[in-house]
């Protein structure tokens, strides 16, 4: 049994789908959505990393650091929106979220 | 790194992305995650990258923590569904069963690739390559962080409640 490329490819695309369908699920909740988003951004960190030992070449993994920073940072910033928005309305329900204006 | 490894790792992956997905209570839905992450940490430290692996976990732990406190306190709505069990199920103890597995294995077996020996990723590597190569990239992304914290620390700082007190 070999690691090959179509096999990396799909295990990457896989999560990225699975991201994509959870959007779609869950789009009534903001942290389901939030919580599928990571999913989409872990399937794009496994891409480069498996791409960089594949190629011997160590860039994908500081695009994947920079990937993992990345999420962390949107977590924070999505939760204190959506904190902001609850602290406002008492609610985080998409279908009555009409605008984002403050 | 064994293929059979890779593909109990993207097994694991594959799974527990879908649990997280199919998962109705959010709670069960980011104990998947954490499984995700934890495989395709495996994986890393399967390509020597056990820097990039390190970092991941520490920072999706922190995040799940604020995620987590986030979503069952400050937004309590997903408590009033009343889905999440009074005694643990048999998918609490098959999911700590299965990070216990994966870490032991992970910590017990520190050389990994006995075939053909994998590229080599430690820290001064990536570090070299991170200051060398991309230093422009580090320090526009160091900018774009800082100007997001800046940002959300005066939205919540400076955003009034409705009752018109400080948030």
């Amino acid at each position: 049994m070999i690691i090959d490329i179509p096999v990396i490819l799909t295990v990457s695309s896989f999560l990225v789908f699975f991201g994509l369908w959870g959007i779609m699920r869950h789009r009534k909740d903001l942290m389901r959505v939030l919580l599928a988003l990571q999913l989409i951004f872990l399937g794009s960190l496994f891409n480069f990393s498996m791409g960089s030992a594949l190629f011997d070449e160590a860039s994908g993994l500081i695009f994947s650091l920079f990937i993992a920073c990345l999420t962390g940072v949107q977590m924070v910033a999505s939760l204190t929106l959506f904190f902001l928005y609850f602290q406002k309305h008492d609610h985080l329900i998409t279908d009555r979220i009409n605008s984002m204006k403050g | 790194m064994y293929a059979v490894e890779f593909y109990v790792f993207a097994f694991l992956v594959l799974i527990s992305g879908l649990l997280s997905v199919m998962a109705r209570h959010i709670l069960y839905a980011s104990f998947c995650q954490v499984q995700a992450v934890i495989a395709v940490a495996g994986i890393l430290a399967g390509l020597n990258a056990r820097f990039v692996s390190f970092a991941l976990l520490s920072m999706t732990a922190a995040s799940i923590l604020v995620f987590l406190m986030f979503s069952l306190i400050v937004f309590d709505f997903h408590q009033s569904q009343k889905i999440v069990p009074e005694k643990a199920s048999a998918f609490t103890f098959v999911f700590f069963i299965l990070l216990l597995s994966q870490t032991t294995y992970l910590f017990f077996k520190p050389h990994w690739s006995v075939r053909k020996a994998a590229p080599d990723f430690s820290l001064p590597v990536l570090g070299n390559i991170l200051y060398a190569d991309y230093g422009l990239c580090v320090v526009i992304f160091a900018a774009l962080v800082l100007s997001c914290m800046v940002g959300i620390s005066t939205l919540l700082v400076g955003k009034p409640g409705r009752n018109g007190e400080k948030g």
